[in-house]
Formats: C-alpha cells, structure tokens, sequence
C-alpha cells in the first residue's frame, strides 16, 4: 500500500496516466489498411463515421482513394457487394467521392478487374453513440472508467 | 465501518430489488441478440489521493464495470435509474444514487482515518476548545499541516486537556483508544433528474440530487461536458465538471460536530460550494474483448470542502493504467 513515498509520486503518476491515455490515442490514429498486395494502398478519409441517432444510418461525404503499379483495369466495390463502384482502365491512381450511410462498419476492396485478385482494402468503422450504452454518465469513485 | 458496510449492504440489496423486477420483465420484451448488459474487469496499476486528514491514498488495481440498460429501466455501476423519454440524443430521467463522499475512502481501504490513525509522533496546531482526551500528561500533538479553520498559529507538542492522572486515564491512553479518527458518517442515497446528451460537438450529462434516504437532507448538482475522438483503433474523451454541493451535505461530510471537536479539529459547520474536474481516458483495442485502457482525473476540491479541519489537500488526483477485458 502506498506510504509517504506513493505520494511523493503523485505527480508522476498523474502524468503517465494522461500520457499514457494521449499515446493511445496517437497510435490508434497511426493504424493503416491492410494490403493484400503491398505495392497497391487503398485509403477511405475519413474512415470513421460517428453516428448520434442509433434509429439513422450514419451518413457522411466518403472518398476513397488508390495508388499503385499500373493495371489494365482495376476496380473499387464493397464487401460481398456488386456491382463495382468504380473501375479505372491504365491508371496509377484514382478517387472516388460516394454518399455513405450505413448502420455498420463497411469494407472496401481494390480488386484486379480481369482476375478479381485483390490488391487493397479498407475499413470504414461505424460508431453508434448510444445513450443506453454511453459513458457519458458520470463516474462513481469505484468505477472510474 | 461496519455500520458504513451495512449501509452500503442495504442500499445493494434496495438496488438489486428494484432492479429485479424490471429485468424479468425485459428478458421477453429485449429483442434477440441485442446485449443490454455490459460487463468489463479491468487490471492494472493506479492510484487515487485522499483528502482526508491522515488518510492514504487508494490503489487501484482492478475495476469492475457492469451495466444493464432496459426499455426504461437501468443499473449503471451503482446508479439504478429510469427514462422518462429518449428523443435521438437526448434522454431525460430519474435516478438513484449512491452519494460520492469522505466515508467512501474509508469502506474503500477499511481504514479509519483522523488525528489518531497514525501512530506517529505529530507536529501542529491546537483548539482553544478542545475537550480532554482522557490523556494524562500525555502530548497529544497535531499532524503537520492540519491547520484550523480559524487560522490558529501551529504549536507544537501542546497538552490537551487537564485530566488527572488516574489508571483508567492511563490505559486509554494507548494510541488504539484515541477517539481522533474521523467521526463515522452514514452512506446516502441520492435521487433526482438526469439529463444526458450527445453530439458532435461534445456530451453534456446534468444531475439534481436530493438525499432521499435522510441521512444528511442535502442536495448535489452535477454538471460536464466530455468529448471522445476516434480513430480506427481507439479513442480519447476528455470531460471537464462541475458538482456543487450544498451547506447540508458538505456540513455532514466534511463538518466537525462540537462533540467531535479536538486539538487542531475545530468545529465546522461547512458552507456549499463547487468542486470542479478535468479528467482524460483513452483506450486502445487490442482485440475484440481486450483493450489497453488509461485515465488521469484531477479534481479540485470547493473552499467549503478545503475549510474542513478533516480536509488536507485542495484536490484529489486519480491515475489508472491497465487492461480491460470486455465480456
């Protein structure tokens, strides 16, 4: 148990609990899409909704983008979904500007149009703040999170 | 502390009653496979500050976190409450509370604190009011820094009281019989309104609460705003608040009765006041169920509390750092 030393400490402790919860935050924002095909990015931005109204979709301006090796034609679509969203003949690069509005995460997949190979995906994350489940409420001194 | 037990145990077992009936009825009218209920064990490293004259502060080393959310009805880590209505993002309430004060430092680490919890030699001030002790002859100094509200200039290795030197006298002079700890209080329960809102713009959570189980006849109001930023793996909330309390609560947690008054203990009547608290959490998903999970929190404590002659430090700090394993 803490003795005079514990709080000689205070400070310090306090710190690297702030510290500690600024780092999180920091690494989180570092995470990138996983790439079948290192050579080929596919990235959504942004690539988190955030929805306030659980009875709604969560609705938000969505632009994801690629880049990589030239392709005779490659496409852009969803998850289990068709058809493509967007195809590009002999490009290195493309975009896409789409009205998202979904209830749950969803996945985009950057795919050799001839042999649906894939090269890219991405996530777009769906946040549903529910007031049931919120933390917003306040915290007693025994449950501090 | 037993009494502080078996307050608390009665609260639980009105709590868990009332809550009962409601999740019996709800096990048919949940729709199947929305979990209303959220259970989270986190373990780890942390630390909360005690106020309180002679008092340690408090590790933290594990946190149990469990909720369950009906239609209307809720239990949320203590709290048992019900919605009036919920339009989008903003729901309206009532609530029951346990209340959040000193005597909690003591159930949370079965210490009594006070002027004779420490068995140490100790330097401070005196009450020109203090009764005897019962301690012959004996010095009966004050811990550092327990200054009196009246400002009284710190003396030390002062004589309370005149008492004569008979046997009984002496026996009880043994730091074990010292009645110097802080005087017990009742745990109340608080009931009242609660407002919660969201959006993008930040949370706003208010509560008016009243002692509804008459221990101390008070009232506390509570207001924040918080804000939780995402990124794909994890999330930072920062929340900033305000509870007031009034002269009633704080008088009955943090006053000092005329019987309880000692050396450097003056009486105190308490006065209403204003805490505020800024406080910082981020988490970070490891897996589905597993996340790394931190929290800092400062709060400042009103000058109706720091007045207290039971009340050392002007805020109480809480750090915790561990993992958090959602079931």
């Amino acid at each position: 148990m803490p003795t005079v030393n514990g709080l000689y400490k205070q400070p310090y402790c306090l710190a690297l609990g702030a510290g500690t919860a600024l780092l999180l935050s920091l690494t989180g924002g570092m995470a990138l899409a996983a790439n079948a095909d290192p050579a080929f990015t596919l990235q959504a931005k942004p690539s988190i909704c955030v929805s306030y109204n659980n009875d709604e979709p969560c609705t938000m301006a969505l632009e994801l983008s690629w880049k990589g090796p030239l392709k005779p034609e490659l496409c852009v679509h969803e998850l289990m979904r068709s058809p493509a969203l967007q195809c590009w003949q002999n490009s290195v690069v493309g975009s896409l500007t789409l009205n998202f509005a979904n209830t749950a995460d969803v996945h985009y997949l950057l795919d050799e149009a001839a042999t649906n190979f894939n090269l890219a995906t991405t996530t777009v994350k769906v946040i549903n703040r529910d007031l049931r489940s919120s933390r917003t409420r306040r915290r007693h001194i025994w449950s501090i999170f | 502390m037993i009494r502080a037990v078996n307050s608390i145990h009665r609260c639980c077992l009105l709590m868990l009653a009332a809550v009962a009936a409601p999740l019996t009825s709800l096990a048919q009218s949940q729709p199947p496979g929305e979990k209303s209920w959220h259970l989270a064990v986190a373990v780890g490293d942390g630390r909360r500050t005690n106020p309180l004259v002679g008092g340690e502060a408090t590790d933290i080393n594990y946190v149990v976190d469990f909720s369950w959310y009906g239609d209307k009805f809720f239990f949320d880590n203590g709290d048992l409450g019900y919605t009036f209505t919920t339009v989008h993002n903003l729901s309206f309430g009532a609530l029951l509370a346990f209340s959040n004060e000193r005597n909690d430092y003591s159930f949370l680490t079965g210490r009594q604190f006070g002027l004779g919890s420490q068995n140490t030699i100790l330097t401070g001030t005196a009450s020109a009011a203090s009764p005897c002790l019962g301690l012959p002859t004996t010095a009966v100094t004050i811990k550092s820094g327990d200054t009196t509200a009246t400002g009284s200039p710190p003396v030390t290795g002062i004589t309370v009281g005149n008492c004569s030197s008979s046997s009984q006298a002496v026996n009880s002079a043994s730091p074990q019989n010292l009645q110097t700890s802080l005087a017990h209080r009742d745990t109340a329960i608080n009931g009242g309104f609660e407002l919660l809102y969201i959006s993008p713009l930040g949370d706003i959570h208010a509560q008016v609460l009243d002692d509804v189980s008459n221990t101390h006849n008070g009232q506390t109001a509570w207001l924040s705003w918080s804000h939780p930023w995402y990124t794909t793996n994890s999330e930072v909330s920062l929340t900033l608040g305000l509870e007031w309390k009034s002269r009633k609560l704080v008088g009955y947690y943090y006053g000092v009765r005329p019987n309880e008054v000692l050396a450097g203990r003056p009486q105190y009547d308490g006065a209403s006041g204003t805490n505020t608290s800024i406080k910082l959490a981020g988490r970070y998903h490891l897996t589905e169920h597993l996340t790394l999970a931190a929290m800092a929190e400062r709060e400042f404590l009103s000058a109706a509390i720091t007045a207290s002659p039971v009340v050392t430090s002007d805020a109480v700090n809480t750090f915790f750092t561990g993992l958090f394993y959602n079931f």
